[in-house]
């Protein structure tokens, strides 16, 4: 599922909110049906989280930061499963190297394969593609597409509509923290107009493009979401 | 115990992969040096150490615990080891007390203030969770005693250094009694620091009862310090007397004084063991151990938003660091993030050629911190050590040394520590923006030793008018035209000052530019100690004509002050050699610029 919204609109802060590091102010969150605040560990068992601009240990090397998330979740065969990451997203020459010597790709890619490693039930993805070259963005698409038809939920946040048009079956809009839109995006697309764009269905929701701009409302013609934070 | 392992590994790994740099670091002559000095300097201490064990002369209560007054320090003293030295000292009475009653109450009031609703000061360290950690960390499925666990453990190591150095080079002679005593005091610091900060970070729709627990260590700070003032039991009169120490003695030994401050003084025990087994202060240190145990049983069983907090104090310590890294850290720098600049006056912009544009840019930097608040703190400043200098006899007119030390001592603080102080950097750190520009590099240096003079010259001429008219205000009309020459006179030390300040730091930052990277790890210890054996000496070179010239500009005022004329000569001379010395620094900073020895990534 895409997930995105204006500037200042809630998103990172959502996501915040679903990896368990910040505690909702209001509702329930869960994650595959376990309360985030009642049993915070067991629902982060089910979770990879790839925040944006994501930190790396700066005296991890690029290998110890996989055996170490195999060793936070349990995984048996980690050094197997980090091998094939590694060979995935076109990074095992760097299994040595510290972050200080890596490209803001190379980075970015780590914490993919540190959120993928142990086969989460639930990925959430904040602008997961952003630093990476042509080559490395057609790697980490291909590798999270086949996370989602292997049968984990993955909600991407990106400003990209583009990506999220062509990796996503539905989308979230929010705005000013509250969700405006959520359906398949062909359906929303239909709605607005035969040949219409995700770009032109975002501006249709959001009335605009800056978070002031933004309805408080959802438009009664889309189809809004009542379980929405 | 799959995750402890976890953590383990990271803590393992981490401290494994920072050796192996330090040992690469080692390689570069600069390093290796340097922890060939540093070496040198902890074995000769360590080997002074074991000579003096040797040759031991019994001392008396050099290293003493401080005594604990009243019945609290006698329920403290009861489970001492017998053998512990008594509380006498031979450094005085004042002394003495200082140590037995001065470090406690500055623990209690330090303790007091981390807890007070107020202020954002504790917001920036708790847990001293790194961003890494928050991402990668905070998203597994990791509890909260976990994470506290690994950054407990993660930091175990940094603090033995500290330790150690307070233990060995701050106390010298130190065993590892007091070592281990700085240990306890370090994590029981820390940990009462994340307290209070994620005590401020319980959200007001919280409920009650967490809002009362959260707080409940605060109430109780405060419930001691209204204790104490209300039972202090202080007899003025006593203490205008003969002995003030014995009445303050008294008192700190009376009423509920010595019970509020007894967990603050078994803190205070463990830090001052010196001689004796680690364990030697027996009752201190499991007093000190309980209090740790307390803060840690409270982090985990209150309910705060411990990630939320951490990830916000990661994300302020970066910026606080940026900050300070580019010159733009000052006084409520948290406060005022986020605040539209103010207007500046009279529409200033960098304008004109790129050396006074340079220049323009330090001015306007340094306008940030020309508020209100801080003339006053600057005239008050000036007032009170011109009354000082003042009383002195230095055979000049008695109203000449308060209007000069004022004006000047106002100046320095202003100039040196708050405004552009780091300008100058700041402006080299951003070369990746100023290399595409067609500029030569003494435009740039120029314009950063012209720019900071400046400044400095503009804070005078402020401060200088207020002196003018204090002193409109209370000198006969007869002096005023006397003073007012006067006052335009103490321009010249005052920007003599300003070059010599200006030079120093642009020495550092041209010659020296690597000095300026903020580096940590025990290798970066032995390369800092080496560039400020080398530093001191390039700038005993550099900044000797500078300072002769800075003295002599004051002579010169003291000429116009009725001093005998033959020192003209020597101001104008030492003026010259100021600004032939300014003019080198700027031709060879701008060599330095064109030739690419000054890079963003050096710094």
């Amino acid at each position: 599922m895409g997930f995105v919204g204006p500037n200042g609109a809630g998103k990172t802060t959502t996501l915040r909110i679903l990896a368990g590091i910040f505690p909702p102010s209001g509702g329930r969150a869960s994650l595959g049906g376990v309360d985030l605040v009642r049993d915070p560990v067991g629902a982060k068992r089910r979770l990879g989280f790839v925040p944006d601009t994501p930190e790396l240990f700066a005296h991890l090397t690029v290998a110890e930061h996989l055996e170490l998330a195999g060793r936070l979740h349990g995984v048996e065969d980690r050094d197997a499963r980090a091998e094939r990451l590694l060979r995935e997203l076109e990074i095992d020459d760097r299994r040595d190297h510290l972050p200080d010597s890596l490209s803001r790709g190379m980075r970015q890619k780590v914490a993919i394969a540190w959120a993928f490693l142990h086969a989460p039930d639930v990925l959430l993805l904040d602008e997961p593609l952003s630093g990476l070259d042509p080559i490395g963005i057609r790697t980490a698409k291909a590798a999270i597409r086949a996370r989602a038809d292997a049968g984990s939920a993955v909600i991407i946040s990106s400003h990209q509509l583009e990506l999220v048009e062509a990796m996503c079956d539905s989308i979230l809009i929010i705005a000013r923290g509250r969700a405006l839109a959520r359906a398949p995006i062909r359906e929303l697309k239909d709605r607005v107009r035969e040949d219409a764009t995700l770009e032109d269905v975002f501006f249709q929701v959001t009335g605009g493009a800056g978070p002031e701009s933004a309805p408080s409302e959802p438009p009664s013609e889309l189809p809004s979401d009542p379980d929405a934070p | 115990m799959s995750r402890a392992g976890a953590l383990g590994f990271l803590v393992r790994r981490r401290l494994a992969n920072r050796l192996r740099s330090a040992r690469e670091k080692l390689r570069r002559p600069k390093y290796l040096i340097g922890a060939i000095l540093v070496g040198l300097y902890f074995g000769m201490m360590v080997f002074a150490r074991i000579a003096s064990e040797l040759v031991r002369v019994p001392r008396l209560a050099t290293g003493a615990p401080p005594a604990v007054g009243g019945t609290a320090g006698a329920a403290l003293a009861a489970v001492s080891p017998a053998e512990a030295p008594a509380a006498v000292s031979s450094t005085g009475p004042l002394l003495a007390l200082a140590l037995e009653l001065g470090f406690p109450v500055a623990l209690f009031l330090l303790a007091l203030w981390a807890w007070a609703p107020v202020g954002s000061g504790p917001r920036i360290h708790p847990l001293g969770f790194e961003k890494a950690d928050a991402h990668l960390l905070f998203p597994a499925p990791l509890a909260r005693w976990s994470l506290l666990a690994y950054r407990m453990a993660a930091i175990q190591i940094p603090l033995l250094l500290s330790s150690f150095l307070f233990g060995f080079v701050v106390r010298r002679g130190g065993t590892l009694a007091s070592v281990a005593g700085f240990q306890v005091f370090l994590n029981v610091l820390w940990l009462h620091r994340v307290s209070a900060a994620l005590a401020h970070g319980v959200p007001s729709e919280a409920a009650l009862w967490r809002r009362a627990l959260a707080w409940a260590p605060g109430v109780l700070l405060a419930a001691g310090f209204a204790a104490l003032v209300m039972t202090a039991n202080l007899d003025p009169t006593a203490l205008a007397g003969a002995d003030p120490v014995a009445e303050v003695r008294r008192a700190s030994e009376s009423g509920l004084m010595p019970w509020v401050l007894l967990p603050f003084s078994a803190i205070a025990q463990t830090v001052a063991a010196r001689d004796g087994p680690i364990l030697g202060h027996g009752s201190a240190f499991l007093v000190a151990l309980a209090i740790l145990g307390m803060h840690i049983v409270w982090l985990v069983a209150v309910r705060t938003p411990f990630q939320e907090t951490c990830l916000t104090s990661a994300e302020l310590r970066d910026e606080v660091r940026s900050a300070i890294r580019k010159g733009r850290f000052r006084p409520g720098f948290l406060k005022n993030r986020g605040r539209p600049v103010r207007t500046r006056p009279f529409g200033l912009a960098p304008r004109g050629t790129a050396t006074m544009a340079f220049a323009w840019k330090a001015i306007l930097a340094g306008g940030r911190t020309w508020t209100p608040g801080y003339l006053v703190l600057a005239l008050i400043g000036a007032g009170v050590s011109g009354r000082v200098v003042g009383a002195l006899d230095l055979g000049v007119p008695p109203w000449f040394v308060p209007i000069l030390v004022g004006v000047v001592a106002a100046m320095i603080p202003a100039n040196l520590l708050l405004s552009p102080s780091r300008e100058g950097i700041g402006t080299i750190d951003t070369m990746a923006l100023l290399r595409p520009l067609p500029v030569r590099g003494h435009s740039v240096v120029g314009g950063i030793v012209l720019g900071e003079t400046a400044v400095g010259l503009v804070w005078l001429t402020l401060i200088a008018a207020f002196g003018v008219g204090w002193g409109a205000a209370l000198l006969p009309p007869g002096e005023l035209g006397r003073l007012a020459a006067i006052v335009a006179a103490s321009l010249v030390p005052a920007a003599a000052v300003m070059l010599l300040a200006t030079s120093l730091r642009a020495s550092i930052v041209l010659l020296l530019p690597t000095v300026g990277r903020v580096e940590i790890g025990p290798e970066a210890i032995g390369s800092n100690f080496l560039a400020m054996i080398v530093r001191s000496l390039g700038l005993s070179v550099l900044g000797g004509p500078v300072a002769v010239a800075a003295l002599a500009g004051g002579v010169l005022v003291g000429v116009i002050a009725g001093m005998p004329a033959g020192w003209i000569g020597a101001g104008a001379a030492a003026t010259l050699v100021l600004l032939l010395e300014s003019v080198g620094l700027v031709l060879l900073g701008g060599r330095f610029y064109d030739r690419f020895d000054i890079t963003a990534e050096r710094l």
